[in-house]
């Protein structure tokens, strides 16, 4: 009776919705190559995270004051007065930088295994637009709390409109509401953190994930598992969505929650990374801090911008550096997608890569002046480098493959 | 081999977060040190509230705590709070302020007397105990002594009736490097004493700088312990999914 009941009702919605068709499309009958390992966990790691910071987030508005006289305040009423406002903020603030953690290393999976290439150029494409409005709404949620770092950060940001030609002066102003930052700039970071970019995040990621499972997941090996297919059109290496991925990736939760928890309930500051102590000290316009540095997620451009002499070049440099990702899928050229089956140059250059950007994080939390200018100077180059060798590498067919197997190994 | 380069990519990122650890102390480079308190040991922090409502309530405030949460946290009742803490009539979820108008103290001392609701986490525990620690007496200030960590401090050093007149210990080259009570000089509390005493002081500027720390910790080891239950449970169920998928 139930069985019949809980069929008709099925029935009754799938005559109205596209129900059961899109559960079989998007879970139980979407296929993930079985040999997915480690970095495949950083795409629904980074849903999780998102999760997580929109559900604290709503809480924390419930509480949080948006205006220069009680912002700061009122985040210590909620970590202090507010019945688990402390377990709130510190899920947000652990998740802001949890997320760029997971999402840096996703991205790095798309390196890795050239997740990139045809036909997965837009679902990288919109990755990057998601990555470039993650930043601009980090940097907009660390300006709320109006602490000292905040109110210098906001400046420091929102001044760099000012290399803008002709309107730059113009520009500034206008951005920030009057001619220093000040309440109504907070306003306006309010509204935008809190409802515009949280839904532009929210669209790119239904694009994303949609882009994602029309074109499929990329395999380690760089192999398409949708070519080769049994009797009933099941790819013979895929596994399905649902149970085994999200099994699996239940699994990686309880991994990743035991660390985030670790870290939320001992060192939810973590030494200063997460919560940077000079922001304990409330906004004051007229005292500059002693040195301005963003986040740690953000150190790398930021020691682009301080490792160049002129301010403008810096700027322009700065934003090239991330939005050149945009153009990876035609920067390489290269036949093959997995790194294990790539040439030499291609791991030694990625390996270059990706020292530069460490290097780069590392000279971004250092005052600007000798060593640290000195390095953020070279490997600005050898990061920009990086996108000409591979351009060169792959155009000029230098690159030496290894032959990638048929079916995806184990 | 993939593991390995794992492992070389993690430890990588591992080395960079411990090299950029070494900023944000301050003093102009010298050792900090370390009051060695722990922020379950709730006779500290009860007998630093009790120093700090004697020796420091007159000038500084702790405006986002309440007597009644310390009372609360150190487990005594209003009581010892009202006897203790709150001079005067106030009610139980009071915010603790100074007695003196932060108006007063510019005019005095130049500038307000600091909330010090945040001290121990913006300055660092180890900097509160240090400055407590390394008063001198120089003629030349205003206020007739010095700091090591934070020279020409405008605080006068109000727990010299306890720790005595301390004297800077010069190097060669004229440098502070070190205190020193002379004999005789000493105030009422021995040198251990007074270090305990800044201790306990020290722990309660901690606990008021985030008054959660404690219990966050408690429920943080339950949270812990829950998750890899759940993770194990997840891991075997993933094992049984997947015992015919890999061949």
């Amino acid at each position: 009776m139930s069985e019949q009941s809980a069929s008709g009702l099925k029935r009754w919605i799938d005559d109205r919705f596209p129900m059961t068709s899109t559960w079989r499309y998007h879970m139980s009958e979407y296929y993930v190559p079985k040999n997915i390992n480690f970095w495949y966990y950083f795409g629904s790691l980074s849903i999780l995270v998102f999760v997580i910071l929109i559900l604290s987030g709503i809480w924390l508005m419930m509480y949080y004051q948006p205006s220069a006289e009680q912002a700061f305040s009122s985040v210590h009423f909620i970590m202090r007065d507010v019945d688990w406002g402390w377990l709130v903020r510190y899920m947000h603030t652990t998740g802001a930088s949890a997320f760029f953690i997971v999402v840096y290393l996703h991205m790095y999976r798309g390196l890795l295994y050239g997740s990139y290439q045809k036909p997965r150029e837009l679902l990288w494409i919109t990755g990057v637009l998601l990555y470039l409005v993650l930043m601009a709404e980090a940097f907009m949620g660390y300006v709320l709390p109006w602490g000292q770092m905040s109110y210098w950060a906001a400046q420091v940001i929102i001044s760099l409109a000012g290399a803008v030609p002709v309107w730059g002066e113009e520009l500034v102003i206008w951005l920030q509401g009057g001619f220093i930052v000040n309440e109504a700039t907070l306003g306006r970071m309010f509204a935008m953190h809190t409802v515009a970019l949280p839904l532009v995040l929210l669209a790119l990621t239904f694009v994303h994930i949609v882009g994602l499972h029309h074109v499929g997941t990329s395999s380690p090996d760089g192999v398409e598992i949708k070519k080769l297919k049994d009797a009933n059109g099941k790819p013979l290496d895929g596994i399905p969505f649902y149970p085994h991925v999200v099994i699996k990736d239940t699994f990686a939760f309880g991994i990743f929650l035991i660390l985030f928890c670790g870290v939320l309930f001992f060192v939810p500051d973590f030494f200063g990374y997460f919560i940077e102590s000079p922001n304990l000290t409330t906004a004051d316009p007229l005292q500059t801090p002693e040195s301005i540095h963003p986040t740690w997620y953000f150190r790398a451009w930021y020691g682009m911008l301080q490792s160049i002499p002129s301010q403008n070049l810096g700027i322009v440099v700065m934003l090239g550096a991330s939005f050149i990702l945009l153009f990876l899928p035609w920067i390489d050229r290269g036949q093959v997608r997995s790194i294990r089956y790539r040439g030499l140059g291609y791991k030694v250059g990625l390996a270059v890569f990706t020292l530069s950007f460490i290097v780069l994080t590392w000279s971004g939390s250092k005052s600007p002046t000798g060593l640290p200018v000195l390095l953020g100077q070279i490997f600005t180059v050898v990061y920009f480098g990086y996108f000409v060798f591979l351009w060169a590498y792959t155009y000029f067919g230098f690159e030496k493959t290894k032959p990638v197997p048929e079916r995806v190994t184990s | 081999m993939y593991k390995n380069k794992l492992a070389i990519v993690l430890s990588a990122l591992f080395v960079l977060s411990c090299a950029g650890t070494a900023q944000g102390s301050s003093g102009p480079g010298m050792e900090l040190m370390e009051p060695g308190v722990s922020r379950h040991d709730q006779a500290s922090i009860r007998k630093g509230a009790e120093h700090f409502a004697q020796y420091c309530s007159g000038c500084h405030s702790v405006e986002y705590l309440r007597y009644q949460r310390v009372a609360e946290d150190v487990g005594k009742g209003m009581a010892w709070a009202r006897q203790e803490l709150m001079h005067g009539e106030k009610e139980p979820h009071a915010p603790i302020l100074a007695a003196m108008d932060p108006q007063d103290g510019e005019e005095w001392f130049n500038i307000a007397p600091p909330d010090l609701s945040l001290t121990a986490r913006e300055k660092s525990e180890a900097w509160i105990y240090t400055y407590l620690n390394t008063f001198y007496k120089d003629e030349s200030a205003e206020v007739g002594f010095n700091n090591m960590v934070q020279p020409g401090t405008s605080m006068p050093h109000v727990l010299a009736s306890l720790q005595g007149t301390p004297r800077a210990v010069r190097d060669d080259h004229g440098e502070v490097v070190g205190t020193e009570v002379p004999e005789g000089e000493r105030g009422a509390l021995s040198e251990a004493e007074y270090e305990a005493f800044t201790a306990d002081l020290t722990a309660f500027l901690s606990y008021a700088s985030q008054p959660i720390a404690a219990k966050r910790e408690r429920i943080g080891i339950w949270v812990l312990l829950f998750l890899v239950v759940f993770t194990t449970v997840f891991y075997l169920l993933y094992k049984e999914y997947f015992r015919g998928v890999k061949k």
